[in-house]
């Protein structure tokens, strides 16, 4: 672990609006997703779902669809004879493939190891609508389902449970047989001393609430091409988030070396959590490409995404909180009811996460107790979303504050104001908020920026504001392993050019340009003559992947340890050339100059000339950055951390919004959403600005209208009219406010923004319609019947 | 209990797609292929019913493109518009967009992606008999009717009497659409269009086209209702209107027509509302479909 | 059974082959017209926009017979010269494109709107967009890069 001084460093591009390195090809069409890859012999791949909730699985008949011409391979779950979960593998014969080293560390000692409960195509049972059965590689689309329509299976359907209340009941049907109660992960805990906070409280007040499956709905569906050689080496063509760690559970699922599969990932259509994690569709292509010896594209259509790919989960969260009669909070009980369908997935992560994030870290709580269940259910598995429980928590916790602070006749600002985390506070579970802490202010420029109080004080009928407040990761030690970093080669090329060469991955948010502005500044190379390849695990680079808004932080601060490298290199061979001691050396714009003259100077391509051919020894500008944060895992024996806790950069936020709701149908409209973020350093607004212009999205579907609707287990929702996701008139003017508070330990200042945007939405709806109609709603999403009942 | 499930697989597999060159020669291919045979249009329609399985029997596609039935024509006592004419093209036309007597025409148009709005045609909009596209209940606010051609001849049929269920109307198998009829009407009348939406660009969750006439006393001379998603058809609300015939364009009045174009519908429930907020939705759209019109018409 | 599609795609007459079912979209992507993007199975993504006769549609909603004898426009056609469209331009500029995947859609549209609606408002222009979906961008930088080439295209 290395620290960057990066004070020194001018900024002459970090902090501008740069377009993105990768824009042109996205705007010429040039981008090739996965759904665009056509190798030759190409097959097309397509898998058989279960029609049943719940049944055992008799017979499968394959000899028709193997008899089809044109079909290549057709695969069950006999063929596959492994289970998995998130990281974790079990073969049949017994053999266990861990989690690496301290891989589910950040969750021992609060929940049960690892159990593998999914085939990537079933055997046994099916266990929800959508569970894989079979699968078929053919020649095109046509033949290949028609011969899934030649797949005879033969089931005995078992009743099957939908409803988290059904499932816990003594004597309920099991969605796993040895899992009894359907219990599929029970979190419990607490930190501090919860009954005396309690006891020294002077109001105590409990509410409920819940949430829905929302989906990610990324615009390209979840697939993937893949290909074998001759020597058993595996390339995989997917648009993911982590390929690193995919690559890691692929060969754990395989049983194959990490090394000799290719996971190539340069191109992702949106991911937004969903894109995280081994799915089956990736093991069935693998498996489809190897028997039939030929490239098999796998793609899921838009009905499979909606009803098989992992959405958000939906939670029933109690919340219990003790307040001083100032209003100062003093502990705070949660307790969550997890839907989790059929199968973990990161079930457990995302719970342990709501209970870590909101429920320990907003605002100051001195104790706090906790207590998830998740239950299975026949129905789809939801997995990672965009604020990975977060969301859900914060909705529960921030609706909450605004029922208190009314009951209370306290001014729900001046609440959360009262409250507001501090620089230096450590939480009751023994996280250290960073210097760069600024939830204070985010709250004072979003009420500021929204009118607040003018408007409190001339009321319009039917209008009303809300505000909500967010604490978010910069990047989480524990997800994997015992690391939190990143690492990246650089090379300076023998024109001049730079390549870096990262581990980063980039889903759109603009990560790779932010390494590019890093590197030219911390470089003092030409902006235009930077390019990153990455998205590739063949690289010389290594990374956790693209979430919990790591890349910019980790990424860069690797890019800035390899340019620091870089420089040493560059100015030792530009002291032979310019006959100067290294020391009087700086670079800027790709020109290496004498600090006591400037006018002499060498070009970073006359150097690099020098150094591959010139030098009489050949001396090769690469350079490599390793950086990791210095977070801390949890401590098994206390369950607590030590200091700072799993991420070194807790960021802040706090939204503002102004509803109009329509008295008459319930309709919520929103007027304006003001969004203020603490995000340390701002490397390209532009980039930045977006994720939180895009996150509102998510965040104002989650409040008002999108919902992966499942009526006794079967998904109704098929395509994008299924489901309502806001269009352009529908959206409000968002107004992103930044508040820079450089990091200590951020590259250039720099701290994460990209996931945690949408979670403050949904409260500050909730929190605005009530303020609008004296109504409030307590489940997502606020649909107009929703409101309209509250109003009545 | 055992049971043996395969997959549905319906195919829609037309094996012949067929440039008709005249109005008489898509009849005969009717005639000659009946129920495997679909006029088609930009296919809209049928590619949507084709993906959803509802359409294994078409084997024959019938292009009518070049049979000549694209025009917006203003004569004598009608407006026709020709099937093929998309619906963003008949929105555009002048006599829809600028005069209130038939501007819920325009009005419901707009609401259509543009995307839709410059492929789907007329007839497709009408034949598909879905009951939650637009332009059926516009039209029978506009007492339009439709010209079938057949095997047996031309028939004509008021809009709001083609529809018999849930992607059922009344024409023969031999026939398909050649024109809608709107009559030219004059006097002191406007129409408008409306409709509550769960986001913009889905379709509506419930849509409401009203056009009103009024007597020189001001009050409600003629008038016409049609709903749209609030039934298993588009449907015209008799009810709704006979309330207002013979009153007076003011509040009091659309409370009782959404009252009773509440109680006459029989919506059903789906992802966007369940049918009881249909309900609510109807006497809204009602109340405010007419104090547009009213104030379209100038009533204060 | 084939049927041979005569059309002008980007400037070029083009034969195409298709069967009586399939889509415009769906032959546009195996003919190598790979920006138009598959978002959905029955329409309303937008992601498959294309111009046919200047007009955008769902290239995914017409069949592939629909389009004989008119003349289509993708996003791969839109660069002159490897001069880029001023829509292009400013979908860069004002990072109007996250992951991309909608843009081609987007950018189809938006070519016709700067065409056709130069005096457009922004609540027109939003509504115009209506049709296509992004999961990216909140849509804040794709009006912004509309409303630029707007202003730049009236100069
Ligand atoms: S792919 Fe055509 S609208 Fe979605
Ligand atoms: S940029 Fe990703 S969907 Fe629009």
């Amino acid at each position: 672990m290395s620290q960057v001084t990066i004070e020194k460093i001018a900024e002459t591009v970090v902090g501008k609006r740069l377009p993105k390195i990768d824009a042109r090809a996205k705007v010429t069409g040039e981008a090739e997703y996965g759904l665009d890859i056509h190798l030759p012999g190409q097959l097309v791949g397509k898998i058989l779902r279960s029609p049943f909730q719940h049944a055992k699985i008799l017979k499968v008949n394959t000899a028709k669809a193997r008899a089809l011409p044109g079909v290549r391979a057709v695969l069950t779950g006999e063929d596959i004879p492994v289970r998995y979960t998130f990281n974790f593998a079990e073969f049949e014969d017994g053999r266990k493939v861990p989690p690496e080293k301290g891989g589910e560390s950040a969750l021992r000692g609060l929940m049960p190891p690892p159990r593998a409960d999914k085939h990537p195509l079933a055997r046994g049972k099916v266990r929800f609508v959508g569970d894989e059965i079979a699968a078929v590689a053919a020649v095109d689309e046509d033949t290949a389902i028609r011969a899934l329509s030649l797949i005879e299976v033969e089931y005995e359907t078992l009743p099957a449970v939908t409803e988290i209340d059904e499932a816990v009941k003594p004597k309920a049907p099991l969605v796993h047989d040895e899992i009894e109660d359907n219990l599929a992960a029970h979190l419990h805990g607490t930190w501090g001393d919860f009954d005396r906070a309690l006891k020294e409280s002077d109001h105590v007040f409990e509410d409920t609430f819940s949430t829905q499956h929302q989906h990610q709905a990324c615009m390209e569906t979840h697939g993937c091409v893949c290909k074998w050689d001759s020597e058993g080496n595996l390339t995989v063509w997917s648009g993911v988030q982590t390929p690193h760690t995919i690559r890691l559970e692929l060969a754990k699922v395989l049983d194959m070396p990490e090394s000799k599969i290719r996971l190539i990932s340069k191109w992702v259509g949106g991911a937004f959590g969903s894109k995280n994690e081994l799915e089956p569709f990736m093991i069935i292509c693998s498996q489809l490409s190897k028997v039939a010896r030929a490239p098999v594209s796998l793609i899921l259509s838009r009905e499979e995404e909606f009803m098989a790919t992992g959405c958000r989960h939906p939670y029933r969260v109690t919340i219990k909180t003790g307040l001083k009669k100032s209003g100062e909070i003093m502990a705070r009980e949660v307790k969550i009811l997890v839907d989790k369908g059929a199968y973990m997935c990161q079930g457990a992560a995302v719970a342990f996460f709501a209970i870590c994030y909101p429920s320990a870290s907003l605002y100051r709580p001195k104790a706090v107790k906790f207590d998830a269940k998740l239950v299975y259910t026949n129905k789809q598995p939801p997995s990672a979303y965009r604020g990975f429980g977060n969301p859900q928590a914060s909705f529960a916790i921030e609706s909450q504050m605004d029922m208190i602070a009314e009951r209370l006749g306290l001014d729900p600002v001046k609440l959360r104001l009262l409250n507001a985390n501090r620089p230096g506070d450590t939480t009751a579970h023994g996280w250290r908020m960073p210097q760069s802490t600024a939830l204070t202010e985010c709250i004072e420029k979003a009420t500021e920026a929204i009118g607040w109080y003018e408007k409190k004080q001339h009321p319009v009928p039917n209008r009303g504001l809300g505000l909500a407040c967010l604490i978010h990761s910069t990047g989480e030690r524990g997800a994997y392993g015992n690391i939190e970093g990143s690492s990246c080669t650089l090379k300076v090329n023998d024109d001049g050019s730079v390549t870096i060469f990262a581990g980063s991955q980039d889903l759109g948010t603009g990560a790779w340009t932010i390494l590019a502005q890093i590197c030219a500044d911390a470089l003092g190379a030409k902006f235009e003559e930077i390019r990153v390849v990455a998205g590739d695990t063949d690289l010389p680079a290594f990374d956790l992947g693209a979430y919990a808004s790591r890349s910019t932080f980790t990424g860069g601060n690797a890019v800035c340890i390899a340019a620091e490298k870089m420089k040493e290199d560059i100015f030792s061979l530009a002291s032979e050339l310019l006959n100067l001691p290294a020391e009087d050396l700086g670079i800027s714009n790709s020109v290496v100059f004498s600090k006591s003259d400037p006018d002499i100077k060498v070009s970073l391509r006359e150097v690099a000339k020098y150094a591959y051919y010139g030098a009489g020894k050949p001396k090769n500008l690469i350079t490599v950055g390793i950086y990791d944060t210095p977070s801390t895992l949890i401590d098994t024996k206390t369950g607590m951390w030590k200091e700072p806790g799993p991420s070194i950069a807790y960021t802040f936020a706090c939204h503002a919004v102004e509803v109009e709701v329509n008295p008459e149908t319930g309709k919520v409209k929103i007027i304006n959403l003001v969004a203020a973020h603490d995000v340390g350093r701002v490397i390209n607004p532009t980039t930045a600005e977006g994720q939180i212009e895009g996150a509102a999205l998510h965040g104002l579907g989650l409040a008002l209208w999108e919902d992966v609707r499942i009526e006794k287990g079967v998904t109704l929702v098929k395509d994008f009219r299924d489901y309502f996701i806001l269009r352009t008139p529908d959206m409000p003017p968002v107004k992103v406010i930044f508040v820079e508070k450089k990091d200590p330990n951020g590259p250039f200042g720099a701290k994460g923004i990209a996931e945690a945007a949408l979670v403050p939405v949904a409260p500050a709806v909730a929190n605005a319609i009530a303020d609008a109609v004296k109504a409030r709603v307590t489940s997502l999403p606020m649909t107009p019947e929703k409101v309209l009942k509250a109003i009545k | 209990m055992p049971r043996v499930y395969v997959k549905p697989y319906s195919e829609f597999r037309p094996d012949e797609y067929i440039r008709a060159k005249s109005k008489e020669e898509v009849v005969s291919l009717l005639k000659q292929y009946g129920e495997a045979a679909r006029v088609v249009g930009a296919g809209i329609t049928i590619h949507e019913m084709g993906v959803l399985g509802f359409l294994p029997q078409v084997k024959k596609l019938i292009d009518v493109r070049a049979v000549g039935l694209d025009y917006v024509a203003v004569t004598g006592k009608w407006i026709k518009v020709g099937g093929s004419t998309t619906v963003g093209n008949m929105g555009d036309h002048e006599i829809f967009r600028n005069q209130p007597i038939y501007q819920t025409v325009s009005e419901a148009a707009d609401s259509f992606p543009l995307q839709v709005a410059n492929a789907a045609t007329i007839a497709g909009n009408i034949c598909s008999a879905v009951p939650i596209v637009s332009m059926p209940p516009v039209l029978m606010t506009l007492d339009a009717q439709v010209v079938l051609l057949g095997s047996s001849g031309e028939r004509i049929l008021p809009v709001d009497s083609l529809y018999e269920d849930y992607l059922i109307t009344k024409m023969k198998p031999d026939e398909f659409l050649t024109e809608v009829q709107i009559p030219l009407r004059d006097g002191k009348g406007a129409s408008v269009y409306v409709a509550e939406k769960t986001v913009a660009a889905d379709y509506p969750t419930v849509s409401l086209s009203a056009s009103v006439f009024l007597d020189d006393g001001g009050k409600v001379k003629d008038c016409r209702i049609a709903m749209g998603s609030v039934g298993r058809t588009a449907r015209r609300l008799p009810e709704a209107e006979k309330t207002l015939r013979g009153a007076k364009m003011e509040a009091q009045s659309y409370a009782r027509a959404g009252e009773a174009a509440a109680k006459e519908i029989d919506p059903s429930a789906d992802l966007r509302a369940s049918h009881e907020y249909r309900r609510i939705l109807t006497r809204y759209l009602t109340k405010k479909a007419l104090g547009r019109v009213a104030e379209k018409l100038g009533v204060k | 059974m084939n049927t041979d599609l005569e059309m002008t795609v980007n400037g070029f007459k083009t034969i195409l082959k298709a069967e009586p079912y399939e889509n415009l979209r769906d032959l546009l992507r195996k003919s190598g017209y790979t920006s138009v993007k598959k978002g959905c199975d029955v329409g309303g993504c937008g992601a498959c926009t294309v111009l046919a006769n200047d007009k955008p549609v769902y290239s995914c909603c017409v069949l592939a017979a629909w389009a004989d004898g008119k003349t289509i426009v993708t996003l791969e056609g839109l660069a002159k010269d490897g001069k880029l469209d001023p829509i292009q331009r400013t979908f860069m500029e004002k990072g109007a494109a996250q992951c991309g995947f909608c843009t081609p859609g987007f950018i189809m549209v938006s070519k016709y709107v700067v065409e056709h609606k130069p005096n457009a408002t922004e609540a027109e222009v939003r509504k115009a967009l209506g049709g296509n979906l992004c999961r990216c961008t909140g849509y804040v930088k794709i009006v912004e890069a509309v409303m630029a080439a707007k202003e730049q295209g009236l100069k």
